[in-house]
């Protein structure tokens, strides 16, 4: 449940640390973010000397909520921590080379393959 | 039945006899003798219906001590007809009020068993139900007792995508029991995030729970671990 102003950890290695949510979207006056939606933010933190600086802004699909996913075979899989991805343009093609971290399986249905077949562990 | 006896009193023995035999509480005249044969018989038939049809026999059934009490002092009228009136009228009537205490003793079940009538039976329809699915899941594939503070690998069909069977491994942190629906929630840190992920006990998609370790806790919910030090919740 990611909503504007939330803090989300950075999964990949883009650059950025921290991303501040600015917007939900999908739909007009969209409340929450869930785990595969696409969210656009602002870079709050980030590593030096690299493409992406602070306060540049992103569009970034949130992998991980501390907000329990349910699944509809009655189990659900929840995170430490909110954590999106950084990713650059209109069709979804991801900015960093590497995944840090576990993702959510529900990522492949919105066409984050990507990202799936990079992350570390798939839940 | 009282106005059989009143009208037994007004009228001589054979005219009361056959009165007796029409009246609608010794119905089936033809069978008189053959009950007095069987007694036994009739009452163990009654006796090995089922318990909850015991409990609500209706009191017409009851009537075959009737029956039996009031066929042997016919008898005994008929063949010896300076049988009192007095004492025929006495032994109906004890029948009569003995209907009760027979009925009571004929499908009473012992003295320390009370059966019960359950009135919120939908509520019991669906206990039964639950704990039918239960024992049809136990008997499906073996089950362990899984306890909070056991370290349990699971193996996980995800039929969505690619039938693969997926390694799950954590500490159970938390169980909620609810019958067919009992879950537990299983604990771990993955690449360095906390991850916890909830599973119904009884689930077809999880094929395998193996118990790997098991630790001394003194809680039943674990969620302190979440503010622990990472290392407590890996495995």
């Amino acid at each position: 449940m990611i909503q504007t102003q939330t803090y989300l950890n950075v999964a990949d290695n883009s650059g950025a640390r921290k991303l501040m949510c600015i917007r939900v979207l999908g739909a007009s006056n969209r409340k929450y973010a869930h785990i595969g939606d696409v969210i656009i933010a602002v870079v709050k933190e980030a590593i030096p000397n690299m493409p992406l600086k602070k306060s540049e802004v992103v569009r970034a699909v949130v992998v991980r909520t501390c907000k329990e996913l349910k699944r509809k075979n009655g189990t659900s899989v929840q995170f430490d921590d909110n954590a999106a991805r950084v990713v650059i343009n209109q069709e979804g093609n991801p900015k960093g080379t590497r995944v840090f971290g576990p993702v959510a399986r529900e990522l492949r249905e919105s066409d984050f393959t990507k990202i799936v077949s990079l992350a570390p562990e798939v839940l | 039945m009282q106005t059989m006896l009143r009208a037994m009193a007004s009228t001589s023995l054979r005219q009361m006899v056959s009165v007796a035999l029409k009246s609608r509480a010794l119905a089936v005249p033809v069978k008189l003798q053959m009950e007095v044969a069987s007694p036994l018989l009739s009452s163990s038939v009654a006796l090995q219906q089922p318990w909850w049809r015991q409990a609500c026999k209706p009191i017409w059934s009851s009537t075959v001590q009737v029956h039996l009490v009031s066929s042997t002092t016919l008898k005994l009228l008929l063949q010896k007809p300076q049988f009192c009136l007095r004492a025929f009228c006495a032994s109906v009537s004890a029948a009569i009020s003995s209907v009760h205490t027979l009925e009571a003793d004929e499908d009473a079940p012992p003295a320390t068993l009370k059966t019960k009538k359950l009135t919120k039976s939908v509520k019991h329809i669906m206990e039964l139900l639950d704990k039918e699915a239960v024992e049809a899941a136990n008997k499906v594939k073996v089950i362990p007792n899984i306890k909070p503070g056991n370290v349990v690998q699971l193996k996980v069909e995800v039929p969505e995508n690619k039938r693969r069977v997926s390694v799950l491994r954590g500490i159970v942190i938390a169980r909620r029991n609810a019958g067919s629906h009992t879950t537990f929630r299983i604990r771990r840190m993955i690449a360095g995030v906390g991850v916890e992920m909830v599973f119904p006990l009884y689930s077809p998609n999880i094929k395998e729970i193996k118990i790997l370790d098991k630790r001394r806790v003194r809680r039943a919910k674990l969620y302190y671990l979440r503010d622990k030090i990472a290392r407590l919740s890996s495995c």
